[in-house]
């Protein structure tokens, strides 16, 4: 009797052990729907460049605008 | 359109200054543009570039900074410490921006003896800015903090933009020093 009973918690028992590590493995090596999180930014480039060419357009309309300016200082 | 032919007839002189400004900066951006072509087929580093960064090394010397490397490779030079260096490429060289600079020179002036002068001395005053402003920034990055990059973003952008301008605003003065009537 008690044997019977003991070979009955015991099935019980394991079938919720296998319940659980089901749930907990379950699609443990599947891909997450949603785009990996990968931070930028935080850190810069290790060797960072010093780039200076950014302005160049601005740069040009403020020649036409000293040279203008230049013009119209002579013809007045 | 009439008036705007009417505008053209009395401002003639700001529309020569126009096309020999944009004439003089697209040609010298051309003739830049095939030297980078011819350099990169014969897997070099341009001279540019190259001397920049070596100038900038020495800078970066002079303002203490300790144990300064400089590497230059076919796409641009790494100078400053090991593990602090900053990468000098082609667009840091500031060589567009000095073209810049002698084409408004050539604009007004016309191709003289004085423009010609003037241009090529300012060429080499706007890369002595460059080069203070590089040897700077690897030094400021030597001593580490946020000040890089504050200084990368704001400052050293304003201070070489507004030194181009100065220099323009002293053109009429440096002709006058030359012997020009007006």
């Amino acid at each position: 009797m008690f044997s019977a009973l003991l070979t009955l918690a015991l099935s019980a028992t394991s079938q919720s052990m296998e319940g659980t590590f089901d749930e907990t493995f379950q699609g443990m090596f599947e891909m997450p729907e949603q785009p990996i999180y990968i931070p930028e930014g935080v850190q810069g480039p290790l060797n960072p460049a010093v780039p200076l060419d950014g302005g160049l357009t601005a740069l040009l309309l403020a020649g036409g605008a000293a040279g203008y300016r230049q013009y119209k200082k002579k013809k007045a | 359109m009439n008036a705007l032919k009417t505008w053209a007839a009395s401002n003639r002189p700001f529309l020569l200054f126009i096309g020999r400004f944009l004439i003089t900066f697209f040609g010298l951006s051309f003739l830049y543009s095939l030297y980078l072509v011819y350099t990169e087929r014969h897997g070099d580093l341009d001279l540019v570039t190259y001397w920049i960064s070596r100038g900038s090394h020495e800078m970066a010397r002079f303002l203490g900074v300790a144990d300064c490397e400089w590497s230059c490779f076919i796409d641009g030079c790494y100078v400053g410490r090991p593990g602090r260096m900053v990468n000098i490429l082609e667009g840091c060289n500031g060589l567009r921006l000095a073209i810049v600079y002698g084409a408004y020179v050539i604009g007004i002036g016309g191709w003289n003896w004085r423009s010609l002068f003037q241009m090529t001395v300012g060429l080499v005053v706007v890369q002595i800015f460059n080069i203070i402003r590089i040897g700077s920034l690897i030094a400021l990055r030597d001593y580490g903090g946020d000040m890089y990059f504050y200084f990368i973003k704001y400052v050293f952008g304003v201070w070489i933009y507004v030194s181009i301008i100065v220099l323009w605003l002293f053109k009429p003065r440096i002709d006058r020093w030359l012997g020009a009537k007006n």
